[in-house]
């Protein structure tokens, strides 16, 4: 009985107490001479083309540019969004091949409005909210080009939020992998060492946000120190 | 002042429980109150009750609900499941020279899910390297050559390729013992209930573990032919 | 004397009132309070010497090996700051000083100065978010392929066999690296 009570004193107190958290793992590659190097844009910002289309019912652009202003306000740290350019022609499952170009330099952005351009890369979009590819340079870690797919037939859907994913999205765009800060949180079962509150969840958590996705459209500190040792400002 | 509150075990078999505050006032650390033990129990008892009122206020703050898909969510949501042998990867531009995929062909050594489907299976995946460049496509796990998966499949895309159903729990990788030379799947969250073999006795729950291939295809048989 | 039931609540309430009152001054009234690990049998909290500093941020540097005395790379560390606000810093060992390389080195920097508890954690597929083929290939190709159990740092007890739940507060002073953190796994 003793054990149960302060297992249930535990659990109260976990869930009482806020905690902030951060760490971060950026994008990398191992080169033929078996060294690993980062990824990285050379010389930020980096404009994007937006598709034309439509964004879970909604023209996607405020979203992109809410996106931007997050990355672009981190202190310390180079801007990294610029331009944000319209593209001609709505990019559909019956044209996104050709209608994306990945040696531009200029990030593509594509609604897929009904998932079926995951679908096209293999996945399922009944589960992937969003995907970032990245062009690099397998010598140097050079971030060439960059295609992002936001799911269109998912965004408006519960515990998902478009916005979060966008600015979830564009930080791999910028070079930033997963974080594996939010594993243990409190509103998992998993259980874990030093467990955190849904609401400080890096945004480049893996998984939508449980509680509330929302939360994950602010930076954490581990995001945001991510960006600042990747592109710092001087 | 510097200070710190804290409930200690005791002992090792958590048979009695001490309550101590601790300051540490003038650089020493020291334990101020309630180290007997009816008193601490007593007073135990209050905090769990005080801490239950304070709980219940903050409930709706802390309502969860997790969206992550178990395993057994993944193969009720695939059209087939199959044991695979990968035979060959490539790497390639598209016509387009827009994108890099790389084709994964299979050799299906069992379908667990579905009809009998071809001898092979090529699945196209975003992402590869090609000479200097790569793709580079998180998430997407990397099949390597003569690797045995577990494959959960959903409906063929546009180009007629079949589509991952998860990105995780679509591709379960199965790990040789080594010592006793027998095949393990290590999924998380398996949502399945674990049965020996050709026996009706649950040897686990659903809990995260490592689980004999024989075992794992058994049970995922049997909860998906449900 | 008979059983009194309104005495017996105003003297429960009583108790309730002054316990909450006594935490909040032991605690400072919850915004500086020390976190407790969930886990059933942490041991006491090592006494803190001197007051935690409060300026800048500083580094912290070490080391995760296995019980051979083998460096490995890959595993998650997290430093868990003690006193309020709660704020916790990761890194992957393997990854040293301005981002290189390093066996087994690992290096978290740009941490408020100030008292912390420190882990390791594997990523072995036990919770979705730490399989490790979600992270860069540095950590998909090197994550341990050997099972060891969390644990936090506790300093001179660091062996293959000691407690997990055992741990020492480290200090990181503003502009300052705190080094030797030295991880034994117990696999």
């Amino acid at each position: 009985m003793n054990k149960i009570r302060y297992l249930t004193i535990c659990f109260f107190v976990v869930l009482l107490i806020p905690s902030v958290v951060y760490s971060y793992d950026i994008l990398n590659t191992q080169t033929p001479s078996d060294n690993f190097v980062f990824f990285g844009w050379p010389d930020p910002p980096i404009d994007l083309i937006l598709d034309p289309g439509t964004l879970g019912g909604s023209d996607g652009r405020a979203t992109v540019e809410t996106a931007c202003n997050v990355w672009n306000s981190v202190a310390n740290t180079q801007q990294l969004c610029g331009n944000l350019f319209a593209g001609s022609e709505d990019i559909t499952v019956d044209n996104f091949d050709s209608a994306i170009s990945m040696n531009d330099g200029i990030i593509d952005v594509i609604f897929d409005e009904t998932g079926a351009i995951i679908a096209e890369f293999g996945l399922s979009p009944t589960i992937t909210l969003g995907l970032s590819s990245t062009l690099v340079n397998a010598l140097t870690g050079e971030i060439v080009d960059v295609l992002m797919v936001l799911n269109g037939s998912l965004l408006s859907s519960s515990g998902s939020d478009l916005q979060s994913t966008t600015v979830h999205e564009m930080g791999h765009g910028w070079g930033l992998a997963h974080t594996p800060i939010g594993g243990i949180n409190n509103a998992s079962t998993t259980i874990g060492l030093e467990p955190i509150d849904p609401i400080r969840i890096p945004t480049m958590f893996p998984f939508n946000i449980p509680v509330n996705d929302a939360f994950g459209i602010t930076l954490e500190i581990d995001d945001e120190v991510g960006i600042s040792v990747r592109y710092p400002r001087n | 002042m510097k200070q710190i509150c804290g409930i200690l075990i005791n002992n090792k078999l958590y048979k009695n429980y001490e309550l101590y505050f601790y300051n540490n006032k003038g650089g020493k650390n020291n334990k101020m109150l309630f180290s007997n033990k009816k008193i601490a129990n007593f007073v135990a008892n209050i905090l769990i009750i005080s801490l239950g009122v304070l709980f219940v206020n903050c409930s709706e703050t802390y309502a969860t609900r997790e969206l992550r898909e178990t395993t057994l969510d993944t193969a009720k949501r695939s059209e087939n499941i199959v044991l695979a042998r990968c035979i060959s990867s490539e790497s390639k531009w598209n016509d387009e020279g827009s994108l890099i995929f790389t084709y994964v062909t299979f050799q299906i050594e069992d379908t667990i899910k579905g009809e009998d489907a071809e001898d092979e299976i090529t699945l196209r995946l975003i992402g590869g390297q090609v000479g200097d460049q790569i793709l580079s496509a998180p998430d997407i796990p990397n099949i390597n050559e003569d690797e045995e998966v577990i494959l959960f499949l959903g409906p063929k895309n546009k180009a007629g390729y079949p589509t991952l159903t998860n990105m995780k729990n679509g591709v379960l990788r199965i790990y040789t013992d080594d010592v006793t030379g027998q095949g393990n799947v290590i999924t998380p969250t398996t949502g399945i209930p674990i049965y020996k073999e050709n026996s009706s006795k649950a040897i686990s729950g659903t809990q995260d573990s490592k689980i004999l291939l024989e075992d794992f295809i058994y049970s995922l048989k049997e909860a998906t032919n449900k | 004397m008979p059983f009194n039931r309104n005495l017996f609540f105003i003297l429960f309430f009583s108790i309730f009132l002054a316990l909450a009152t006594l935490i909040m001054v032991a605690c400072g009234g919850g915004n500086d309070s020390s976190t407790r690990p969930p886990n059933p049998s942490p041991p006491p909290p090592s006494p803190t010497a001197t007051p935690p500093p409060t300026n800048g941020v500083g580094s912290i540097q070490g080391m995760v090996i296995s019980s051979a005395r083998t460096p490995l790379n890959a595993v998650h560390i997290r430093a868990v700051k003690v006193d309020g606000p709660n704020i916790q810093l990761g890194a992957f060992s393997g990854i040293g000083p301005n981002l290189t390389f390093q066996d087994g080195v690992f290096r978290i920097d740009e941490v408020p100065a100030g008292n912390y508890r420190i882990l390791i954690e594997k990523l072995d597929g036990r919770s979705p978010a730490f399989d490790d083929f979600r992270y860069s290939q540095f950590v998909v190709s090197n994550s341990p392929a050997i099972t060891f159990p969390d644990e936090y740092f506790n300093g001179e007890r660091e062996s293959s066999t000691d407690d997990p739940l055992d741990f020492i507060e480290i200090t990181v002073m503003g502009g300052e690296t705190t080094q030797d953190i030295i991880f034994i796994t117990n696999d």
